[in-house]
């Protein structure tokens, strides 16, 4: 096959999003043999650098290795040229983000501070036409949220929003996987079906991060993030359905303004509050070690920021009206219920374009690995 | 003392400015550090491109300084201060004491009777050395020392009187010699890269990763005492080894220049080992063979080796495979998969340091961030200036000469 022309779009897209040192490289190869996670025959990440330096954005959207790298920066710390791989690594998937965008607009809006402000804007005019106003007007006592915003339109916003998001992402990610098979050539060894339990299986054990050398601590950190995410959208989920099935919602349960409608020990608060602070000490975790070691911790870029600042502000958010409810400020709870709606809404509407989006790309590039037994190298 | 030149460093681009002067006539005090000529050049057990023992360029170069009466060598000398200006310089040399007088015979039978050990530095901690020995094979001053680690151990006395011409004097004493010099050129040399600062590497804590310099010395060792090199942990004889180039050399974080001389030093090293192993399996691993010019041809004559096997792509990893084994960790970039090769031994290509990085020339000097010495300061040559083989840097020191002869111009 020839080799695509030199793509200049894609090496200024990389040169911008953390991996400005790949020109660098001077093709020694101590990234892949540090690396723990690549597999033996034909390792990363420099592969994938030689590939980067020529410009070869379509090798490189097809390449599974891309989303097999966990970012431990091992390659970074070590390597000789200060080249940075483990960013540069990062920087491909940011790429990735955006070409796989359906819509593509949407692609370029995420991937830019300038896009910030209308992405925002669509949940916030949302949110200000859906909202009771009326409400904000109550200075203290009780705090109804369903009075504020009622959760039946929110729930249907909620569920058509996912399906819409969740159908223009899987356009992108058929693409990918399609990808993946045509440029790999490879016969797989297991199905689908099975190599995606074993993948879903090895997520939820996070045991690949623990392969890591110099960023062990992400095991820990995403493993909270990770979990504290899923079981805020659970405690979500769970406390609508019993307000909306149970019928919870009667004037009696809220007869004093200084007591939540549940107690601080319900199940469902426990997960809520547990889940939110496992979000903000693994994202505490993530931040700290940025500033105190920016070199194993990987690169800032805008796409890692708003996305690591996206999951923060629905935490943090979710956490704040929770204390606002009990302590009875009912215009502040509002207020801040409205953010913490736009942070979940931005999350979840933009999550394809965004670094949220690994949760789909890294998953999928795992499943095709193993389907052609492509697994990390024996320790 | 009265001088025309004074050459600080007695390696081979000492010698060199040392012998050039005095041919043209010029007065030279030449002071070195240890008690021997000859520097890093008289450790090697071969020089490339030819494969002759360094006894060759040295032997001729010891005539020209015995012969040439221009020529003052001091030995176990360093300076510890020296000021002035081009035509006048000032310098205090500090002398430490040798032990042994030049009534010495090279008889040998006080290091016979000597049973105190000390650490053996010249051999990089691969053996014991006795405390009385001569220096190396082909010693200038020909003359044993005492290693002064060792000269107030209460068995010394007892070596006073086997000593036939009376030769050792334990009282010695250092002493300070001012010299005036018209002129003052550094050949301070270099020091192998500590290769224990390398992760991943394993060096001081796998006995069987060694140095290129560490592999000079046992391959000299084995040659002279007419046996085969072996690996330092049981003995064993070599039927597989690695050579890792650029260990701490073109690296950020460790030596960032590359230092020259390490890829035809390994190309040279395959061949001791071809030499007394002719089945031996060799790889060499190397991020780009930098071979220019005629050392080119030698590359490829390692190369026509079907036996030596030369990877591209750097190990980033040696780690123990068991009973003393080790394997070396890299990815061959021509083939695009990561190859684990268990070997018996592994040496390590590390690099230059210049010593002047530590010891900072005594003159104004313009050094680089790598200590390297730059013009525009006190004069320099060898690897005291940049890292280069025997011929580089007898062509530097001769230039340097030229330059350090406008200083002793009378106006």
């Amino acid at each position: 096959m020839l080799p695509q022309k030199p793509d200049k779009k894609f090496k200024r897209s990389i040169a911008e999003s953390g991996g400005d040192d790949l020109n660098k490289c001077y093709q020694c190869a101590t990234c892949s043999a540090v690396c723990l996670l690549t597999p033996e025959d034909h390792p990363f990440p420099r592969k994938e650098m030689l590939l980067a330096q020529w410009g070869q954005s379509d090798k490189l959207v097809a390449d599974p290795d891309v989303w097999l790298c966990h970012q431990c920066n091992d390659c970074t710390v070590r390597c000789p040229r200060g080249a940075r791989p483990g960013d540069v690594m990062g920087a491909i998937r940011n790429y990735s983000f955006e070409h796989y965008a359906v819509p593509g607009f949407l692609g370029k809006l995420v991937s830019k501070p300038a896009g910030l402000p209308f992405l925002m804007l669509i949940p916030i005019l949302i949110f200000v036409f859906m909202a009771d106003w009326s409400q904000m007007a109550t200075f203290s006592g009780h705090v109804h949220f369903y009075d504020f915003l009622q959760n039946g339109p929110l729930e249907m916003l909620f569920m058509a929003g996912n399906f819409i998001v969740l159908l223009l992402a899987s356009f992108g990610l058929i693409r990918f996987y399609k990808g993946m098979a045509d440029s790999w050539k490879v016969k797989p060894e297991i199905g689908f079906i099975k190599a995606a339990i074993q993948t879903v299986l090895e997520i939820i054990s996070h045991k690949r991060f623990g392969t890591c050398d110099t960023s062990k601590y992400r095991q820990t950190a995403h493993f909270l993030v990770f979990y504290g995410f899923f079981g805020a959208a659970a405690t979500a989920g769970l406390a609508l359905m019993r307000m909306e099935y149970l019928h919870f919602i009667h004037p009696e349960h809220y007869a004093l303004s200084n007591i939540p409608s549940m107690m601080l020990y319900h199940p469902i608060k426990i997960l809520g509050n547990a889940s939110g602070l496992a979000m903000i000490i693994g994202i505490i975790m993530m931040a700290t070690r940025h500033s105190n070691d920016p070199e194993s911790a990987g690169v800032s870029t805008y796409a890692g920021k708003i996305f690591i600042w996206g999951i923060f502000g629905v935490a943090f958010t979710g956490m704040l009206i929770q204390f606002l409810r009990i302590g009875g400020l009912p215009t502040l709870a509002y207020a801040f219920y409205f953010i913490h709606l736009v942070f979940v809404f931005s999350l979840l509407w933009y999550a394809p374009y965004s670094q949220f989006g690994h949760m789909f790309y890294r998953t999928f590039a795992m499943i095709f690995a193993r389907s052609i037994n492509r697994m990390p190298q024996k320790q | 003392m009265k001088t025309d030149l004074l050459v600080v460093g007695g390696g081979i681009a000492g010698i060199t400015a040392a012998v050039e002067a005095a041919e043209v006539g010029k007065d030279v005090i030449l002071i070195e550090r240890e008690h021997y000529l000859g520097g890093r050049v008289v450790q090697l057990h071969r020089y490339f491109p030819k494969i002759c023992p360094p006894t060759c360029g040295l032997e001729i170069n010891f005539r020209r300084i015995r012969q040439n009466p221009k020529i003052t060598v001091l030995t176990g000398a360093e300076a510890t201060k020296i000021d002035g200006k081009p035509g006048a310089y000032t310098a205090d040399v500090n002398v430490e004491p040798r032990y042994v007088t030049e009534a010495c015979t090279n008889c040998g039978d006080c290091a016979e009777a000597c049973e105190i050990e000390v650490d053996d530095n010249y051999n990089f901690g691969l053996t014991k050395a006795k405390a009385i020995r001569l220096a190396n094979d082909n010693p200038y001053p020909n003359r044993y020392f005492i290693d002064s680690a060792a000269v107030n151990d209460p068995k010394m006395k007892a070596l006073v009187d086997i000593c036939p011409p009376k030769a050792i004097d334990l009282d010695m004493k250092a002493e300070t010699v001012s010299i005036e010099a018209k002129s003052v050129i550094y050949t301070t040399g270099w020091e192998p890269y500590d290769a224990s600062k390398l992760e991943g590497l394993n060096y001081g804590v796998l006995p069987n990763v060694v140095t290129n310099m560490m592999f000079e010395r046992m391959t000299a060792i084995a040659v002279n005492n007419e046996a085969k090199v072996v690996r330092p942990s049981d003995g064993a004889s070599v039927s597989k080894i690695a050579f890792v180039q650029c260990a701490g050399s073109r690296d950020r974080s460790h030596l960032p220049y590359c230092s020259a001389i390490c890829c035809m030093a390994s190309l040279k090293q395959t061949r001791y080992i071809r030499d007394q192993y002719p089945d031996a399996e060799i790889h060499v691993f190397f991020i780009d063979a930098r071979t220019p010019g005629r050392w080119e041809d030698f590359y490829q004559n390692v190369q026509d080796d079907t036996k030596t096997i030369i990877h591209r792509g750097k190990v980033a990893k040696v780690d123990d495979a068991g009973d003393g084994n080790v394997t070396v960790i890299a990815e061959n970039t021509l083939t695009g998969n990561l190859e684990k090769i268990t070997v018996e031994m592994a040496v390590l290509a590390t690099g230059m340091v210049p010593s002047a990085k530590t010891t900072k020339p005594l003159l104004d000097s313009k050094q680089d961030e790598f200590g390297f010495i730059w013009p525009g300061g006190v004069i320099a040559a060898g690897v005291a200036t940049g890292p280069k083989d025997v011929a580089g840097s007898n062509q530097d020191a001769t230039a340097a000469v030229a330059r350090a002869m406008q200083d002793m111009v009378e106006v």
